[in-house]
């Protein structure tokens, strides 16, 4: 309240009296006003005489921060989420839930560390790669078992 | 004399005209018309009254415990929500409210099916960098052997994600059955359960159903659950609804159920998950997978 009515009482002055005195920008709350500098306000602008952005020659464009997408919460997707993965418990053991996981063949209800996964992709799927594939894998086959098992503290 | 005159003319308004100033006394009321004889009207039979649904564990509730009880309704009016009583199986509906053993099942439910498809070239995958750039000396430049390093601008990434990865791994089962019950009490005990002794509905109707939700004060989503098939109408009018969803007794989880607001459980859906979430009380440790045919341990001797 008090720094409005004192916003206030400065801005009128200046308009009053007319003043030419440096702009303060700090009081105004932003570095640089990109040019604008002070000058009689005009009656037919829309900004309010108490706001930071009057008296100003040259409207200064304020950027918002972006607003966020909105986003359906209740999607098919979203809404059936973790359905069935209890299936084995109340299902009589039948099926379970690691056979609902869908992705590549040698990750599916597994899970190991670089050098694991690697291998087990050439166990299983080595024989239908690509030629240029399947020598990147052996390159990186060889050097993550020389970087696990003869360098650093853990060998 | 102006308050006379006021009080005449409101009498006046009151339609008796000229009457109204008169001072006669009034003149006495005509006698009642004779009435023509009816036949006795009976009086009106009240509907029949539906005996009410009292529903009763099948698993026997071994004492101190005793069962816990809730009011069971049906979809066929928006106000038919005492048709009778059900009893609850202490041991699923009324454990201790684990909210530990919630995060865990909901964390397990979110990242046991992940697999991240992130990948990035490392400096052997990328094309090029066989040849050195400039020799090792005399440039004046720094000493590189490759245009594909790490440090080079289109080289490869040294520690990034490779290759589709898998966060699989399997809570206990006996972990994942306690927040299922878990969570089946926290709806008890927040007024979020309600039972339903069946799926019937008398349209099929999207509206019908979210006026019915909103006249009981369900939320603003809602889990239907039964063991056996859904009649026609639930699931035309389920379709036409995004927040209420019908899943089979199989589907039930933590996470469905902390997503929706509110639970209907029918009773035969209750009896289904009494049996299978009470069994593993009192199960042998799977020395051969659950899946094979196995033999229940024999009931304990009954004291004399």
């Amino acid at each position: 309240m008090a720094a409005a009515a004192t916003l206030l009482l400065r801005a009128a002055d200046r308009a009053l009296l007319g003043r030419a005195a440096p702009l303060p920008c700090a009081q105004r709350g932003f570095s640089d006003c990109g040019g604008a500098r002070w000058a009689p306000a005009r009656p037919g602008l829309p900004v309010p005489l108490s706001s930071p952005l009057a008296g100003l020659s040259r409207p200064i464009r304020i950027k918002e921060p972006p607003k966020r997408k909105p986003v359906d919460r209740w999607t098919k997707k979203r809404a059936l989420f973790g359905v069935y993965d209890n299936v084995g418990i109340l299902g009589g053991f039948q099926i379970h839930p690691k056979s609902l996981i869908m992705g590549p063949t040698w990750l599916r209800g597994w899970r190991g560390n670089e050098l694991q996964r690697c291998i087990r992709k050439k166990q299983m799927v080595g024989d239908r790669m690509f030629a240029e594939d399947y020598h990147k894998l052996n390159k990186r086959i060889r050097y993550l078992y020389k970087r696990f098992n003869r360098t650093g503290k853990h060998r | 004399m102006i308050r006379a005159g006021a009080a005449a003319l409101r009498a006046w308004s009151k339609a008796r005209g000229w009457a109204a100033l008169s001072t006669a006394p009034p003149a006495p009321p005509a006698a009642p018309e004779p009435r023509r004889e009816e036949p006795p009207v009976p009086p009106p039979v009240p509907p029949p009254v539906p005996s009410p649904v009292l529903r009763s564990c099948r698993v026997p509730v071994v004492p101190p415990l005793s069962p816990l009880q809730a009011w069971v309704g049906s979809l066929r009016h928006p106000e038919d929500t005492l048709r009778g009583l059900a009893d609850l199986h202490p041991d699923v509906f009324g454990v201790s409210p684990r909210l530990d053993i919630l995060h865990t099942v909901a964390t397990w439910q979110r990242n046991y099916k992940r697999i991240s498809h992130a990948r990035v070239r490392s400096r052997a995958e990328v094309r090029g960098g066989g040849r050195k750039p400039w020799r090792q000396k005399g440039s004046g430049r720094a000493r590189h052997g490759s245009a594909r390093s790490p440090l080079w601008r289109g080289g490869g990434i040294a520690h990034g994600p490779r290759g589709p990865t898998s966060y699989f791994y399997m809570l206990p089962m006996r972990v994942r059955v306690l927040g299922l019950k878990v969570a089946l009490s926290a709806k008890l005990m927040q007024d979020e359960l309600h039972l339903v002794d069946s799926l019937e509905m008398p349209s099929g109707d999207p509206r019908y159903l979210q006026e019915l939700a909103r006249a009981r004060r369900w939320g603003h989503s809602v889990l239907v659950v039964d063991s056996d098939e859904f009649p026609e109408n639930i699931i035309a009018a389920a379709s036409g609804l995004k927040s209420i969803t019908l899943i089979p007794a199989l589907g039930l989880n933590v996470h469905s159920l902390l997503k929706h607001q509110t639970l209907v459980l029918t009773l035969g859906a209750v009896t289904f998950l009494e049996q299978r979430l009470l069994w593993h009380e009192s199960r042998y440790s799977p020395l051969v997978p659950f899946s094979l045919p196995h033999r229940d341990p024999p009931p304990p001797p009954r004291a004399a």
